[in-house]
């Protein structure tokens, strides 16, 4: 009779434990069905107008290349994929519809958007900024989706979501970073505790690739595809800078607060050294110099680079000084602002070679005219418009970096936005980092 | 009877079921071992050349006396240190003989030949290699 | 030998790729000896002499060495597993950043499947070696080559192309090994010229230099983890760049000869090579110097000969290589309104582009300025005698790439601290090239301009 009940048994097993199996659709090439969030910007005043569907019009009227599925796409938030082989089936399509900056992606499945969603106490839906230039609502939610296509790890989500904020941020006059013919890009500084906690590079290898630059070229690149995607600008169609730039894919670093003799640039900024935070500037392409004073950053200031910035209104040049020279000149007593007042006074532009590059404008700046009255034109109204920071490691062969700047009549060019953390930051990170390194 | 007729009914409904699930199971399993939950990639790491060792040629017993060739890359570094160096070598072991040879490690048309007059003229090298 | 502090890993991981693995090096106290007053330099040469002297005399044990196989291995298999494959691949991930195979950002698992289909770009064999890469040298078989293509996110029809880059990059004359650990900012680039560039829809216009499109943005990716993979040069260990170039993620520069004006020649034939022929060069760049915007002559006649003078760092150990200009379509259409030719454009920028022997360097050059193959005549000129900045007018490179405009055009300066020349190879097909450029129709809309 107990052998009978051990039959009986069998078939109930197998009812209530069978079910649990996950579907299974078919045996030769298993499929994934994978839940994808859609990382194209809506236009907040026509809701269910994506940006893509305004290039696609502007692609054909006026006969300009692009990626060959631009605006095919289920217009909805999440899509459902089956692929057999995910990481390329969903690089091929999103790179086809303009979603990508070339390189692969991640793809941003529900899962991963929802890990990333972790390290943020906004809601979802919350709206941090419209992203110029076709004006597409970054929400917290699409920025999750774009930061995990970029690779970025969770705990990077408040970096980019305060990175976002600068740039969308009137002042810093997006629309005319991404429709200018000239090569610029947001160069992203990011100071505070956030840069021990996350690991963000600012030494060997902080504004190039490499394994200790993951945290500053994911989060370079997220900012990047949130201005593809959800700000809609496009290279080629809408954005047509000549050549690009490299920093176009990615541009951030944090500055080296612990070499820099002086206060770190937040602070001279007015914020509280506990606090963290990310400022945007427009850069142009970088100029690579050499020397352990101040000489080569002035010749180069006083170059055509600088020529944009003291000819049409107001922005910023970015100087980045090798810590050796730094330590350097504060041992022979300069502060930061003598620095900046040095480079002002001494970076400037000849008044022959202004007179010859200096097209008639309506909108030359009044302080550029009273400097050509005088003879020789700085490249920046005061010296405060200089933004100084240090970064690269202590090695004795100085290394600096002089970023120009593309300028309209249209704001500082310099926006700095407080990194918000979410209540359970300490917690969340512990327990990221001792989910370990992966083995082979 | 009705008992055993249910205990056969079971039976075979088991078997039919357990028929039906079986391929899906060694599905799953495939698909973990396949697709699902193990990758297998290349390594991208290249492999070392290793070429031929030339091993480095005896130690002198003492430099009294020796000449010693010094390989100057032209790099600044170099040019700075390599005075400095001379004369700590010189008051160390006063009756050694230093000559040096500036030699480009690239493009420059003139290497194989200075290298070789500094290895024929000395008893040992130093390279004060600057960047 | 004897290093500068930082400088000690550098050097004992070079050792044994060039055969010495028992080359006795010395470690100074000091991070670096240019720019320290007397006294300091001083002391270090007498704290070190000692340790000079030892290392000429005492006894050193031999080190054993494996001897290098007759043939490259097959790269191995590096296994991932997780709960799914999401988890897996997240694995893989975590394994290439903490143990340096990442350039930072997201790599395609190179499976074994994703190799072999990226092999069937190429005809030549997975074990053939094309050469070593510095400064490691790692040997970069075929099969290593498309490990690091698949990572990048290139098709399979990139590969002639990338293969040939290798060939460029370790060349002599591009000093691979100084580009890859110099202490000087340089990244380098690629540029392309020839009928290869319709064929894989690389894009020559709009953005060329920036991200968006995926031949430019993968192929030069695909360098870059070349050079950290077969390579093997880390930033901070033996890669002393600093804070490094943000070209350094890898950028691909093609031609735009659709936009270069009639009358002009192609900077393949320049190099030359036959206009049929398609060609890749790379260049150990530095800065993006931006040199014209709108009207062009008085830029050419001042502008550009200050900007070049400006770009060479102690310009006498420098001198003697290239530089490289990217002249907008725009500006470009002006220029050859105003009669000029890459040719004239040469020359007028050697007449101009000249600083005054003082600036030059100390009198007499000294062995230093010898060493880099400077002229006897232009040591011997007065103080006011004008040195030009590149030996001939040849040197100065011209390509017309971006889109129409009205743009901007850019003088690309060199590597400051070294003597790595402008290297320019053909590219060989395969005679299936046909049907592996059909795959990739349908990604983009092909870049078609007047």
């Amino acid at each position: 009779m107990g052998w009978q009940k051990f039959i009986l048994g069998i078939p109930i097993f197998i009812i209530l434990f069978g079910s649990s199996m996950p579907p299974i659709s078919a045996h030769a090439g298993f499929k994934e069905a994978l839940w994808i969030m859609n990382p194209s910007g809506e236009i907040e005043s026509t809701p269910g107008v994506f940006v893509d569907d305004l290039i696609k019009k502007v692609m054909i009227t006026q006969s300009l290349p692009g990626p060959a599925l631009a605006g095919q796409f289920p217009h909805q938030r999440i899509e459902i994929i089956p692929a057999e082989n995910p990481l390329e089936e969903i690089n091929s399509l999103f790179y086809k519809r303009g979603w990508t900056d070339g390189l692969p992606i991640i793809p941003p499945t529900m899962g991963r958007v929802k890990e990333m969603l972790k390290y943020t106490d906004r809601f979802p839906n919350e709206v941090v900024g419209i992203v110029e230039p076709m004006k597409g609502k970054a929400t917290v939610e699409k920025i999750a989706v774009n930061a995990v296509m970029a690779g970025a790890r969770p705990e990077y989500l408040p970096v980019i979501i305060a990175a976002v904020e600068a740039i969308a941020d009137p002042d810093f006059d997006l629309y005319g970073v991404q429709t200018t013919d000239e090569s610029v890009t947001p160069l992203l500084i990011i100071n505070g505790p956030v840069i021990k906690d996350l690991n963000i590079n600012y030494g060997f290898g902080a504004l190039g690739p490499g394994w200790q630059s993951q945290p500053n070229a994911t989060i370079g690149r997220a900012v990047r595809l949130v201005i593809n995607n959800i700000g809609g600008a496009w290279p080629a169609t809408i954005s047509l800078s000549g050549i690009g730039q490299a920093g176009k894919y990615t541009l951030c670093l944090a500055e080296n607060e612990e070499a820099n003799p002086w206060k770190p640039l937040h602070v001279e900024l007015g914020y509280d050294p506990k606090s963290s935070t990310v400022t945007a500037l427009r850069a142009e392409s970088a100029y690579n110099v050499f020397g352990d004073n101040l000489v080569e950053i002035v010749s180069v200031m006083g170059t055509l680079a600088s020529r944009m910035s003291a000819q049409r209104g107001t922005g910023c040049v970015t100087v980045l000084l090798g810590p050796y020279t730094a330590k350097a000149l504060a041992a022979k007593g300069w502060t930061k602002d003598d620095v900046k007042q040095y480079l002002w006074e001494h970076g400037r532009i000849p008044l022959p070679t202004w007179k010859q590059q200096t097209i008639t404008r309506p909108d030359i700046p009044t302080w550029a005219k009273e400097f050509a009255k005088k003879g020789s034109i700085p490249v920046v109204a005061k010296s405060s418009d200089i933004i100084l920071f240090v970064a690269g490691s202590g090695l004795p062969i100085s290394q600096h970096v002089y970023f120009p700047t593309w300028v309209q009549n249209v704001g500082p060019g310099r926006v700095t936005k407080e990194i918000k953390l979410p209540m359970n930051w300490k917690k969340s990170l512990g327990e990221t980092l001792s989910k370990g390194d992966g083995g082979a | 009877m009705k008992r055993s007729r249910f205990t056969i009914c079971s039976i075979v409904l088991a078997i039919l079921i357990g028929l039906s699930i079986m391929p899906a199971n060694t599905v799953i399993q495939e698909a973990v071992a396949q697709g699902q939950g193990k990758l297998d990639v290349l390594d991208p790491r290249g492999e070392l050349y290793a070429p031929p060792v030339m091993s480095i040629n005896p130690r002198l017993s003492t430099l009294a006396g020796k000449k010693i060739g010094i390989l100057n890359n032209t790099k600044p570094g170099a040019d700075a240190f390599q005075p400095y160096l001379e004369k700590a070598l010189k008051e160390a072991v006063p009756t050694v003989e230093i000559r040096t040879w500036v030699i480009s490690y690239n493009g420059y048309p003139g290497k194989e030949k200075d290298l070789k007059a500094l290895a024929d003229w000395s008893d040992a090298a130093i390279g004060v290699l600057g960047d | 030998m004897i290093d500068a502090k930082p400088f000690f890993s550098d050097s004992k991981s070079s050792v044994v790729g060039v055969g010495m693995p028992d080359l006795q090096i010395i470690a100074l106290s000091v991070a670096a000896t240019g720019g320290l007053p007397a006294q300091d330099l001083e002391r270090v040469a007498k704290e070190s002499v000692k340790e000079v002297i030892d290392a000429l005399t005492k006894a050193v044990p031999t080190v054993k060495v494996a001897a290098a196989p007759a043939k490259p291995k097959a790269a191995q298999v590096l296994s991932f597993t997780g709960k799914d494959s999401t988890e897996a691949a997240e694995n893989m991930e975590k394994f290439f950043l903490s143990n340096r195979y990442s350039d930072g950002l997201p790599a395609v698992p190179p499976t074994k499947e994703a190799v072999e289909a990226m092999l069937k770009g190429t005809t030549l064999p997975r074990d053939q070696v094309v050469g070593m890469v510095d400064p490691r040298k790692g040997i970069a078989t075929v099969e290593k080559i498309a490990i690091n293509a698949v990572m990048a996110g290139c098709r399979p029809a990139y590969m002639p192309l990338l293969i040939t880059v290798v060939q460029a990059l370790i060349d002599p004359a591009f000093d691979l090994y100084g580009v890859q650990c110099t202490g000087g900012l340089t990244a380098p680039l690629i540029f392309v010229s020839g009928p290869i560039i319709k064929d894989l829809n690389l894009n020559f216009s709009y953005s060329t230099a920036g991200p968006g499109w995926r031949a430019n943005s993968t192929i030069g990716r695909a360098m870059r983890l070349i050079l950290i993979n077969l390579g093997q040069a880390w930033p901070g260990v033996n890669d002393m760049k600093d804070v490094g170039n943000p070209a350094k993620f890898g950028i691909v520069i093609a031609e735009n000869e659709v936009q270069t004006p009639s009358g002009w020649s192609t900077l393949r034939e320049r190099e030359g090579f036959s206009k049929d022929a398609s060609i890749v060069s790379v260049y150990a760049s530095q800065s993006f110097r931006q040199i014209i915007k709108h009207s062009v002559k008085p830029y050419l006649e001042q502008e550009t000969p200050d900007q070049m003078k400006t770009a060479l760092n102690a310009i006498a150990a420098q001198w003697g290589k290239e530089m490289v200009f990217v002249f907008s379509p725009a500006n470009a259409e002006i220029l050859a309104k105003n009669g000029y030719t890459p040719a004239v454009i040469q020359r007028e920028l050697y007449e101009r582009g000249r600083v005054s022997r003082k600036e030059f360097g100390p009198r007499p050059l000294g062995a230093t300025g010898v060493a880099s193959g400077v002229p006897k005549w232009i040591d011997d000129l007065p103080d006011d005698g004008l040195v030009p900045v590149v030996p001939k007018p040849e040197d100065i490179k011209i390509l017309v790439a971006g889109g129409k405009g009205p743009g901007a055009s850019f003088m690309i300066d060199r590597w400051g601290f070294g003597q790595s020349y402008f290297v320019s190879k053909e590219i060989k097909l395969p005679p299936n090239w046909k049907d592996l450029v059909t795959e990739l129709q349908g990604w983009e809309t092909p870049i078609e301009v007047k």
